[in-house]
């Protein structure tokens, strides 16, 4: 074994000379299991820095395809992912695997919701939030408290980006800070005024730094908020604090995660689309699912998921029996073509 | 005369007349409050207290917009 352990000593010396790492903090990270939750812009690059640093296990969780549009920002996919519509889990995986063989990475083709996150959270030291939208991100934050994870937040949008660390039992929330979810529509999204590749790259950097830390014990980071704006290069960092009347982190009431996970529609922020999640975990046989679906319309299965035209709409399903009905935000249409199509 | 106070907002400095409230700073600057969270020299302003919430001179203010993206 003396072998290996040199090969990696040797692979991982530029972070072990770090004074803040050494071997000892090596082999910590080596203990360590993240969970990336959603692989877009940021969990693409914090996914990627962690299996290049060495973790244990990296988690990979995302529900979205790879489309042309990401591929301006998100450097772990290549344009024939985005032609076979190849889930971002599954490419992230698949690229990672190639990167470092010495790390456990899943990847994982699902939508987090109330009614699964304890799954994906199972075995997991700490969570990176590489979420596209409001109401997951307070999902995770009750469940991180519940369970005790920490969990480090990151947002961005245009040339702006804002990251925090939140350390249940030790520092603020994200509801501490931001009391209730801004209304669905009501901020700005990357679909609706654009981003800069480089304002979520800078995002994930500093989450991943967090993630290193909070592996190493160093909590220093928890409810320093960090915000910035990469073109006008103004950087802030704010100490909060945690408010002790916080429904969630003062009063222990997990709002998000009491919510019916029965009827989960999301439109999805800005990208002019619905997606529709199956009443309980399911799996659904794609390539039969395909045969029927020929009858009716335009079919295409890459072995991952099933896109079709159907009724003149793009959708898009998944293996986990998610529907994403394209070019369109209208949720009652997303339900009728779930009804007629998948029976629920 | 009109008298005016300094104050800093986001590290820029800003004048503001007298007796300002945090809420009145916010409707001037056309920020919605539901979206932001406001800390005043280091606490994060409640937000039932923006509007009782009077600033003085020199007070330094960070507004934080949630960014949903990812
Ligand atoms: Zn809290």
């Amino acid at each position: 074994m003396g072998n290996v352990n040199e090969v990696l000593e040797g692979r991982y010396s530029r972070q072990i000379l770090l004074p803040r790492i050494g071997v000892e903090g090596q082999e910590r990270l080596g203990q360590t299991s993240v969970l990336v939750l959603g692989c877009g812009a940021l969990g693409s690059v914090m996914a990627e820095i962690l299996v290049l640093a060495g973790l244990g296990l990296v988690r990979i969780v995302d529900r979205d395809v790879v489309e042309p549009s990401n591929l301006q920002r998100q450097a772990l996919f290549d344009e024939e992912d985005a032609r076979l519509c190849m889930p971002k889990a599954e490419a992230a995986q698949r690229r990672l695997r190639l990167y470092n063989s010495h790390v456990r990475i899943e990847g994982i083709v699902a939508d987090m919701n109330p009614g699964n996150v304890a799954r994906f959270l199972d075995g997991i030291s700490l969570v990176l939030d590489g979420t596209d939208n409001v109401e997951t991100r307070y999902v995770l934050n009750d469940a991180c408290l519940r369970s005790g994870i920490p969990w480090v937040y990151g947002g961005s949008v245009g040339t702006a980006g804002i990251a925090m660390t939140v350390m249940p039992g030790l520092g603020p929330c994200l509801r501490c800070i931001f009391p209730d979810p801004p209304a669905p529509g009501s901020l700005p999204t990357c679909d609706t005024v654009g981003v800069l590749g480089t304002a979520p790259h800078l995002v994930a950097s500093l989450q991943a730094t967090e993630a290193i830390k909070l592996a190493l014990g160093d909590h220093s980071g928890a409810g320093r908020l960090i915000s910035f704006d990469v073109w006008t290069a103004t950087f802030t960092a704010i100490d909060v604090k945690r408010q002790e009347s916080c429904v969630a982190c003062g009063r222990g009431r997990y709002e998000f995660l009491d919510r019916d996970a029965l009827s989960w529609v999301t439109s999805l922020c800005g990208r002019n689309a619905v997606q529709i999640s199956p009443p309980r975990d399911s799996s659904l046989d794609l390539s039969a699912l395909a045969e029927t679906l020929a009858e009716v319309g335009q079919v295409a299965f890459n072995g991952l998921v099933l896109t079709a035209t159907l009724e003149g709409h793009d959708v898009v399903i998944f293996p986990d029996g998610r529907l994403l009905v394209r070019g369109t935000t209208d949720k009652t249409l997303a339900r009728q073509l779930a009804a007629r199509y998948l029976g629920y | 005369m009109v008298q005016t106070m300094k104050i800093l907002i986001n590290s820029k400095e800003k004048s503001v007349p007298p007796n300002t409230t945090v809420a009145a700073l916010l409707s001037q600057m056309e920020i919605n409050a539901r979206y932001i969270a406001v800390e005043l020299n280091g606490i994060i302003v409640d937000g039932q207290e923006l509007a009782r919430t009077v600033l003085q001179p020199g007070d330094k203010v960070e507004i934080v917009r949630f960014l949903g993206g990812g």
